[in-house]
């Protein structure tokens, strides 16, 4: 289990927990909408330049860019490691 | 005279709601705006054989009614008939993309949950073949509690097609109020227009599996969190093709399942009040409904950024 702004690139994993209480509702109403939930899989494709932020994700069959901070309220599980 | 039944095409971005729009009216398209905000209004018109007009209009593309932009804001407030220099339109036609069901479903339900009369394009159907993913369209039919009509609306220049039931058509008038005579649109579309042609045919090659068949592996009790975790990590790449399937099945089977126990019926919207306020549809009897479970798993928030 680790933070999501944490996890390298490239490497699959599952969202396991989403701490909505940390976000603004409106960006956790639109994190809703875009399909983060528990359960869902997902992908860090890229890291921003500056301080490694925004990150891009693939999330379902969409690639979707958050802020570091957001992605700081999302635990996963590596693929691998789930299995 | 009587205005032509308006239809507006609602969805997500990226649903192919433009290339719908586009597929079926061609050329006779007018581009304006909404008065007050920079959002552009796209109007077609749609004839008939027999000569009776649609006016369609293409909204624009939106995660939820609960807007986050000026152009959600618009697509709420035509679909709840509030919008300046628009008329409330008489059919929504929700567009899905096929391969992105568990996402789109969120919005499809929220707009069933209004009442009003809907019909569903299941658009981007050959992708979801073309990816595995075999639907089973009348029964998401029977689910939503809505017409669902599978299509297909690609660009190809200079032509455009639309691949879809001609049904699609009838049901939207059907649901606008006006009668229909048996086989009156059975050629609707293939008849040449001055600038594009167009092409229906019913995806009649599409096979189609029975989704109530295939989900013996789940029971009705439990579906929320079990069914997420069913998600593999990567669909997009390392999924074999039958857990894709399953998954989408298994997707789109417990959303409807869950939360559509009792699907709106046409004209549920005459007798369900909608908040002013937020723009939601105000409990009828028991509760919310189709939403609620929306609500309940905070899918739908009710602040909301543009009132």
């Amino acid at each position: 289990m680790l933070r999501l702004d944490q996890l390298p690139v490239r490497r699959p994993a599952r969202i396991a927990a989403i701490d909505w209480e940390r976000l603004p509702v409106a960006q956790a109403r639109r994190m809703r909408e875009l399909g983060f939930d528990e359960g869902v899989g997902i992908e860090t494709l890229h890291h921003g330049p500056i301080r490694r932020d925004p990150i891009a994700l693939r999330i379902g069959r969409m690639t979707v860019a958050i802020r570091r901070a957001q992605a700081e309220a999302i635990q996963v599980v590596e693929a691998a490691a789930a299995e | 005279m009587n205005p032509a039944p308006l239809v507006a095409l609602v969805g997500n971005p990226n649903a192919g709601k433009s290339a719908l729009f586009n597929a079926l009216t061609g050329a006779r398209q007018k581009v304006g705006n909404y008065p007050g905000v920079t959002v552009e209004r796209k109007s077609g018109r749609l004839s008939l054989p027999d000569g009776r007009p649609i006016e369609l209009i293409d909204l624009p593309g939106a995660y939820s009614l609960e807007p986050a932009s000026p152009d959600e804001a618009v697509t709420r407030d035509v679909v709840l008939g509030r919008q300046d220099g628009e008329r409330q339109p008489d059919v929504i036609l929700v567009v899905m993309d096929a391969t992105n069901l568990d996402n789109h479903l969120r919005f499809a339900l929220q707009l069933i949950a209004l009442g009003i009369p809907i019909v569903v394009a299941l658009n981007m159907i050959d992708m979801a073949k073309r990816d595995g993913l075999e639907i089973d369209v009348p029964a998401l039919s029977r689910a939503l509690g809505v017409p669902v009509i599978a299509t297909v609306a690609e660009y190809q220049a200079p032509r455009l097609s639309f691949h879809g039931d001609a049904g699609i058509v009838a049901d939207l008038l059907a649901r606008a109020g006006q009668r229909i005579e048996q086989g009156a649109l059975a050629g609707i579309g293939v008849a040449d227009q001055r600038h594009q042609r167009r092409d229906v045919h019913c995806p009649t090659n599409l096979e189609v599996t029975n989704l109530a068949g295939e989900r013996g592996n789940m029971d009705g009790a439990g579906h929320g969190t079990a069914q997420r975790d069913r998600h593999p990590a990567d669909p997009a790449r390392d999924r074999s093709l039958a857990e894709r399937r399953a998954v989408q099945d298994l997707d789109a089977d417990a959303l409807v399942e869950a939360e559509l126990a009792q699907p709106p019926r046409l004209g549920d919207a005459q007798r369900r009040p909608i908040d002013r306020r937020d723009g939601r549809a105000l409990p009828l009897g028991e509760g919310f409904e189709a939403g609620e479970h929306l609500h309940r798993r905070g899918h739908i928030h009710p602040a909301s950024d543009y009132q």
